[in-house]
């Protein structure tokens, strides 16, 4: 580009002093809190945060979205809710789910849609924000031939990647396709920025399933090294590298995309689980707590990546 | 009863007095100097001192009629041929008065009672010698001798041992200046009685106690008792002989044998590489112990006596010391038999202790001391920067013996506002603890022998002090307690990253995320990057923040956030070119970098691309 534009000036919207420059609660994102059944917000930065007094609470499951301002939940009544932030409140749209829990959910990177597995009604449904209210789109069944326990899944639009001990399959809206077999062993699936990742729970390998003139079939091994991983429980990406939880270990293992080499890792003090994220910085929760007195750990890939504790006990 | 039975009777015990009524004679029995008169028809008894040993009686028959009297059929006796009978005197015919003497011989052939009769004929003629009449005097005679046992006791339960004369009474194992007591009884078992007239005994260290005022006779089955003691001074053994006085100048002697001990028990103290001898009154030096732990010693007590041991009590004085395994009180050990305590020394606080121990009645001083918790070392940050969350650990320098519990305190000062963000890892700033027994490493309520903390993000001074109890609560904190001492210097601010918090084709705001030990901000400087092609004039800005900051870090809401703050800054982008299709204004920016600055410095420089 190489436009000038007549007049242009940048300044400054007015005065420090006339409060213009506004000061906030500093925070690192939202999560849900298994031990107290509730919504909480992990108050100030990693190195120096606390959990928050509850901001929903009586749940039994919920996931909140990327952005930390959406979350879905199923109350301890069984209702299962849509929920939106503004600031600390929360508003909650019960929606009706076509099966009970127990819940797997994908959000999509906008944190406008999810995409949830019913292992009650072995079905799949996503729950879209439209006109500012959440609608049950796309349930989909699990066909017959997609059959055995759900192990993990990843969305995007309507093509969902679901891999069951009975093997990885691709199902569209209506059908079902067996991508590869059970000996495949993928037991976690990643879609991020139109890319897939899997990981075999059995040997701790790291996959892309690779996709072919738009279809997805073949597994690429990223990286296989037994001695750091043996036990993946989940990933995420972080620039041009993965970030691998590895339960066997407790160790993050930190791989470049391109050399498939460990290239870092962090102790854990404590088992790690599935990573999700918890706000719009680059920030995972790796081990979510049990007890109420155990600490919360989170990954922090905001500067160069590091393992925080929030501190457990009651509310700060 | 009626009238006629009551007469009846009477006349039944008049027949015998009617009978003698009609022999004119006085009869009398004469035992040595002792005349006794006997009636016709009656029983003389003859006691004889031993089997063998006669006894004569002289019975005297004197002629109380007015006649003259013979015995011409003579003196014989019936029954047992223990008795011999012969008329000494008066063989004529006696007149008014004068007396004949029988003299009759018990001469016993065993222990046996017996029994026989004397028969007396005579013939008696009158005054005038008209009339004869003859008649008959009867006496029964009836002969014993006393058989006297000795018999003692010598246990508690009171089973009674018979000893034959010559025979050895053993007095049970006696301590020195003890006095046991052995009761005696000399019991007539014969069918005659006998009397005893003495009781002696020769030898210093036995006596004799509770005897009766003798002579005494013993009827049969009388018995005499008294008791004999044995009172040593002096270790070793010790006899004398009883000698018991009977009538008729017969003795029968008894040993008497006992043995002086020091004690009845033997006492060892029981060791896994065996047992030592522990004698009585040796004082007993536990080993250094632990303060809230103990140290035992197992106390095994023998009986070497040949008699049962009565354990009536064990005591002990001196708050420390104890029994651990105590038996059931009294407790009686057989000879040979033993049983086993546990003495304890348990201090609950350092320092010397002594006591005693008291089992039975032997008494050993015992001596003990407590100590104290081993050092340790707290090992952890020096120095440390925001947000940093260092590790702890707790080690003892050397294995305490019980299991302990322990709180790590986290104090915190500070000259800004506390940071409530500065915690363990568990939450708050304390942190409960266990070092299990023989152990040095703390394991914290995580089960890590680490404990993490956060330091906050205000400056301060940190200080880490434990407190150690045992499980049973005794407090083993040393007085001084080492502590660790850390600190988070004042700094510069520290920018976490810069953000586009909103955007429009005209302007964006910039968050800043950031934190300041201090709590005070000065300024921030923004400086912007033009994309190619774009020429502004003003890319460049430095606010004054010192107010602002002021006035956020004196606010209630950031005073959970320590010096972490979030600071919107929004610009505004204008142009006089507002054609259709011209380019929006924000596209002209390609990057920004902010740094901020308080008066410890300025902070590192965060930078983001905008396009």
């Amino acid at each position: 580009m190489n436009v000038n534009l007549a007049g242009l000036i940048l300044v400054f919207a007015g005065t420090a002093s006339q409060g213009l420059a506004q000061w906030a609660d500093p925070s690192s994102g939202i999560v849900f809190d298994a031990p107290t059944q509730s919504i909480r917000r992990i108050a100030g930065f990693p190195g120096a945060a606390s959990l928050s007094k509850p901001l929903v609470q009586n749940l039994d499951w919920a996931v909140i979205a990327p952005s930390g301002k959406r979350g879905i939940a199923e109350t301890q009544s069984g209702d299962f809710v849509w929920l939106e932030a503004s600031g600390d409140e929360f508003s909650a749209t019960r929606v009706v789910a076509p099966g009970a829990g127990p819940f797997l959910a994908r959000w999509n990177a906008a944190s406008n849609a999810v995409r949830i597995y019913s292992a009650a009604c072995s079905c799949f449904f996503t729950v879209t924000l439209h006109s500012g209210q959440p609608v049950l789109t796309g349930q989909t069944q699990i066909l017959d031939t997609a059959s055995g326990t759900v192990q993990d899944f990843s969305w995007k639009q309507s093509i969902t990647l679901v891999a069951t001990d009975a093997g990885l399959y691709r199902m569209g809206i209506s059908s079902s396709q067996l991508l590869k077999s059970a000996d495949s062993g993928v037991t976690y699936l990643l879609e991020e920025s139109g890319r897939v990742w899997a990981t075999r729970g059995a040997t701790g390998e790291i996959l892309e399933v690779v996709q072919r003139r738009g279809e997805y079939g073949e597994l690429r091994l990223v990286t296989a090294d037994p001695a750091a991983l043996s036990d993946v429980a989940s990933i995420v990406t972080s620039g041009n590298s993965i970030l691998a939880a590895d339960r066997k270990t407790q160790r993050i293992r930190q791989i470049g995309l391109t050399s498939g080499v460990v290239e870092q890792s962090w102790d854990l003090d404590a088992v790690p689980g599935r990573m999700t994220s918890i706000g719009a910085r680059p920030v995972w929760i790796v081990h979510e707590r049990s007890k109420a007195q155990d600490p919360m750990l989170i990954l922090d890939a905001s500067n160069a990546p590091r393992v925080y504790f929030i501190p457990g006990g009651g509310e700060q | 009863m009626g009238s006629l039975s009551r007469l009846l009777l009477l006349a039944l015990t008049a027949l015998p007095f009617a009978a003698q009524a009609q022999a004119p004679f006085v009869l009398r029995a004469q035992q040595g100097d002792n005349l006794t008169q006997v009636a016709n028809g009656s029983t003389v008894t003859f006691s004889s001192s031993s089997p063998g040993t006669p006894r004569t009686i002289q019975i005297l028959v004197t002629y109380s009629g007015t006649g003259s009297v013979t015995f011409p059929s003579g003196i014989s006796t019936l029954g047992s041929p223990a008795f011999t009978a012969q008329l000494t005197s008066g063989n004529g015919a006696l007149t008014p008065f004068q007396t004949a003497t029988v003299e009759v011989v018990y001469t016993p052939t065993g222990t046996d009672s017996v029994s026989g009769e004397l028969d007396i004929g005579y013939l008696e003629v009158s005054s005038s010698g008209a009339q004869a009449q003859r008649g008959l005097l009867t006496l029964g005679l009836s002969g014993g001798v006393p058989v006297y046992s000795l018999s003692y006791s010598t246990s508690s339960g009171g089973n009674v041992t018979a000893l034959a004369p010559g025979g050895t009474l053993l007095f049970p194992d006696t301590l020195v200046n003890t006095t046991t007591v052995v009761p005696v009884s000399v019991v007539n078992l014969g069918g005659s009685a006998g009397k005893v007239v003495s009781v002696s005994l020769s030898g210093g260290t036995f006596a004799i106690a509770g005897l009766p005022a003798l002579p005494l006779t013993l009827s049969p089955a009388a018995a005499l008792a008294f008791q004999l003691t044995y009172l040593p001074r002096q270790t070793g053994g010790g006899t004398a002989t009883l000698t018991i006085g009977l009538d008729g100048g017969v003795t029968q002697q008894y040993q008497l044998q006992g043995l002086s001990i020091v004690s009845q028990v033997a006492y060892e103290i029981v060791q896994t590489t065996g047992a030592i001898p522990l004698p009585a009154g040796q004082q007993i030096q536990f080993p250094e112990t632990a303060s809230g732990s103990s140290s035992q010693f197992q106390i095994r007590l023998t009986n070497t006596s040949s008699t049962d041991f009565v354990l009536s009590g064990a005591t002990t004085t001196g708050a420390p010391f104890g029994f651990t395994n105590l038996p059931l009180l009294p407790a009686t050990l057989a000879p040979a038999a033993s049983v086993t305590l546990g003495a304890s020394f348990a201090p609950l606080q350092v320092g010397q202790f002594s006591g005693s121990i008291r089992i039975g009645s032997d008494t050993f001083p015992v001596a003990g001391t407590g100590t104290g918790l081993p050092g340790y070392t707290l090992t952890g940050p020096t120095q440390v920067a925001a947000l940093d969350q260092p590790a702890v650990t707790l080690t003892l320098s050397q294995a305490y013996p019980v299991n302990l519990t322990g709180v790590l305190t986290l104090a915190v000062a500070s000259d800004y506002a506390p940071d409530p963000a500065v915690q363990f890892s568990s939450g708050g700033r304390t942190v409960a603890f266990t070092i299990a027994a023989n152990s040095t490493a703390a394991v914290f309520s995580n089960g890590s022998s680490t404990v993490r903390l956060q330091t906050g993000s205000v400056a301060s001074a940190f200080t880490l002090t434990p407190s150690f109890a045992t499980e049973q609560g005794v407090d083993v904190t040393p007085a001084s307690p080492t502590t660790l001492k850390f600190a988070m210097p004042a700094s510069a601010p520290s920018l976490l990253g810069v953000q586009v918090a909103s955007q429009t084709n005209t302007g964006l705001t910039l968050r800043l995320l950031g934190v300041a030990t201090t709590r005070s901000l000065t300024s921030t400087t923004i400086r912007f990057t033009g994309a190619t092609g774009f020429n502004l004039p003003n890319l460049n800005f430095t606010l004054d923040l010192t107010g602002p900051s002021s006035l956020w870090f004196n606010s209630a809401a950031s005073q959970s956030f320590g010096g972490q703050f979030t600071l919107d800054i929004p610009f505004v982008l204008a142009t006089s070119d507002t054609g259709t299709g011209a380019t929006a204004p924000v596209l002209a920016l390609q990057s920004v970098s902010a740094t901020i600055s308080n008066a410890s410095g300025d902070s590192n420089a965060t930078s983001l691309t905008l396009r």
